[in-house]
């Protein structure tokens, strides 16, 4: 029971929630489900998760484990490294019925992690909590449990964070709808980025020249540091290194001009020869 | 109807589907399963996608994976069958090991038949199973994952052709693993076109019939605009994402290096543009068989003709009439759906390489300009 243990949760787990959330029945306000990934040296990296049908009573609560069961075994075929991890749910308490509920999962694997995902944004943002379970009480007595808070992050992987970036865009736009955007124009967008980036940088600096603001030394060493970090080279090394490169993408893009050219002649003629059979 | 019918083939035929709407889980869920199945190996990773229809848009809301082996079980039952024989054949007495082949044979269709039962069994089972928890259970297509746009394949083809049959809407979503972890999320939704629709009913590739229904290598497939839409806690959740997943993360994609993915592309290109060739170099040859062809017949067809007259001269009965096609067997027109295939896989490539080499490019500039 190390409460050195982290959980590191990948987008999609938050994602699922939600849109389980969303998609609940009239009278459930609140929604659980199991937390697949791996765990490894006290971390625990949640990358999956699925929807376990339940109601909740007054006293007593009911989830339906053989469904529970059902998936986790499709799951496995489809990724046999993905096991229970835990469990989650939505709200922003962790209420009795969810130490009903941790029990079931502690029967499914060692040290389950309880997540909550509060989405009726009772404080105002979507907390993301995780809690593991600890025997509490008096050796001899009676004991009980507490869950424990312990921390939790976002993690993931490199296309992960590309998917992201885009479904990002959606935010600011009133229709929520956006478009994948081709390569150039996503270069054009972080060249404009770069430049508002260097522009806030510029200006950081001239207010210190004149001491309009607080030189800090992090900043100044971090500076320091991105300036020298350019590779030194003469001009003209630069320009060589740069012409051959730029030969080099303009011949393979007429080579790939070429080709489509040579395929669409090819297509035509084969249907001339075609009606000459 | 019939005149109806008519009318709709001679302007050009309304697309059912205009637009593909997906939701940012779906978006999610296929680039976590595809990156985590095609990391460094080159397998395919295959999945159902759910949503609905509305009017010309087709909404994608959920998805989910398809197990692995869901296509080889073919492959693997043959394997057993020729490690069996020579180890059968070994054995002397021949009516047992009759009766062994026979019956190791029943139990490999046998499993094979279990394990494709078992695959659709898979879908129905996690379709119902979605349905309990209120994600909509509609099938309205499939994905796969592809390396650098070598996608297009009979294999594909044909699944999207039983969807696109059983279902009037479906798309087949391609994923570019490659790309993608290069910065650059490539998802393109494809259809078949009518034409190529007509095509595949008749199962019939030569070139006669193509020309006829106007197919070339570049209607295959169409294009759909994809759109990505996010519910309002989505967004939230997204704002808060930001909080947690700092922004240097994603900046992949203004990595300047171009020599080692522009090598692996110019080969894939190569490759098959060899394949083309050889293509192209068999339709040359059955063109000229077929000309030689017609000229030999048309020798017999004279001489004939020249021995039935000196016969009427003679006042002989003049040969009988042969069955010319049982001596000049027409030669079997090659099928064009090979060549065209690979036709659209190297205008595929192509295309990548010259969008490869614009954002370089533009990278290279940019660069230019920051050392300026």
């Amino acid at each position: 029971m190390a409460l050195n243990l982290t959980l590191k949760v990948h987008p999609v787990v938050l994602f699922q929630i939600v849109d389980a959330y969303e998609r609940r029945n009239n009278d459930a306000n609140r929604v659980i489900g199991t937390l697949l990934g791996t765990v490894e040296k006290g971390v625990a990296e949640a990358t999956n998760c699925f929807c376990v049908p339940h109601k909740e009573h007054e006293d007593i609560v009911e989830a339906e484990l053989v469904y529970a069961k059902d998936l986790y075994e499709m799951n496995q075929q489809v990724n046999k490294q993905e096991i229970i991890v835990g469990w989650w749910a939505t709200g922003h308490t962790v209420t009795s019925h969810s130490s009903v509920i941790h029990e079931y999962y502690s029967r499914e694997c060692v040290n389950p992690v309880h997540m909550t995902l509060d989405t009726t944004l009772k404080r105002g943002h979507l907390g993301l909590k995780a809690f593991i379970n600890v025997p509490v009480g008096v050796p001899g007595g009676k004991q009980g449990s507490c869950f424990t808070p312990i921390n939790v992050e976002v993690i993931s992987y490199e296309p992960e964070v590309v998917s992201l970036r885009l479904c990002q865009k959606t935010i600011a736009l009133s229709q929520k709808c956006v478009e994948p955007t081709d390569d150039l124009e996503r270069i054009i967008e972080a060249a404009e980025k770069m430049k508002g980036l260097i522009d806030c940088l510029l200006s950081y600096v001239e207010d210190v020249i004149i001491g309009k603001r607080e030189s800090d030394n992090e900043i100044g060493r971090t500076l320091l540091n991105m300036v020298h970090s350019v590779p030194k080279m003469s001009s003209e090394q630069f320009q060589n290194m740069f012409n051959s490169n730029v030969k080099d993408l303009l011949m393979v893009l007429s080579l790939a001009q070429l080709v489509h050219t040579q395929l669409q002649l090819n297509e035509k003629l084969t249907f001339l020869t075609t009606m000459l059979i | 109807m019939a005149t109806n019918s008519r009318i709709s083939k001679a302007q050009e035929e309304e697309p059912f589907i205009e637009c593909v709407q997906i939701e940012g889980l779906a978006l999610m869920k296929i680039t976590k399963h595809c990156h985590e199945e095609c990391s460094g190996n080159l397998e395919v990773a295959q999945g159902a996608l759910l949503g609905l229809i509305v009017g010309k848009t087709l909404e994608i809301t959920n998805c989910f994976a398809f197990p692995k082996n869901y296509d080889d079980t073919i492959d693997e039952g043959y394997v057993y069958e020729f490690l069996f024989i020579p180890i059968i054949s070994k054995l002397f007495v021949f009516n047992i090991s009759l009766v062994i082949l026979i019956t190791v044979k029943l139990l490999i269709y046998l499993k094979h038949y279990i394990k494709l039962y078992k695959t659709e069994d898979y879908q129905l089972d996690m379709m119902r199973r979605l349905r309990r928890v209120n994600v909509d259970h509609y099938h309205v297509g499939w994905y796969q994952s592809s390396d650098v746009g070598n996608f297009l394949s009979l294999p594909l083809l044909e699944s999207q052709y039983h969807y696109q049959t059983s279902i009037e809407e479906s798309v087949v979503l391609i994923y570019d693993t490659n790309k993608t972890s290069r910065g650059f999320l490539t998802l393109k939704a494809y259809r078949l076109t009518p034409q190529a629709i007509n095509m595949f009913k008749e199962a019939d590739f030569s070139p006669e019939a193509l020309r006829i229904l106007k197919i070339g290598y570049e209607t295959l497939l169409m294009e759909v605009p994809i759109v990505i839409k996010n519910s309002s806690l989505t967004n939230i959740l997204l704002s808060e994402l930001k909080d947690y997943v700092p922004p240097q993360e994603g900046s992949t994609f203004l990595d300047l290096g171009t020599a080692t993915v522009l090598e692996g592309q110019l080969r894939s290109l190569m490759e098959r543009v060899d394949d083309l060739n050889q293509e192209a170099i068999k339709f040359n040859r059955f063109q000229v068989a077929v000309a030689r062809q017609t000229q030999d017949k048309n020798r017999y067809i004279q001489r004939r003709a020249q021995e039935n007259a000196l016969r009427a001269a003679k006042k002989e009965p003049p040969l009988p009439d042969e069955d010319f096609n049982k001596l000049f067997k027409p030669i079997s027109v090659p099928a064009r759906l090979t060549p065209m295939l690979m036709a659209s896989q190297v205008e595929a490539y192509g295309e990548h390489i010259s969008k490869f080499c614009s954002q370089s490019l533009a990278k290279l500039f940019v660069m230019q300009a920051t050392k300026n």
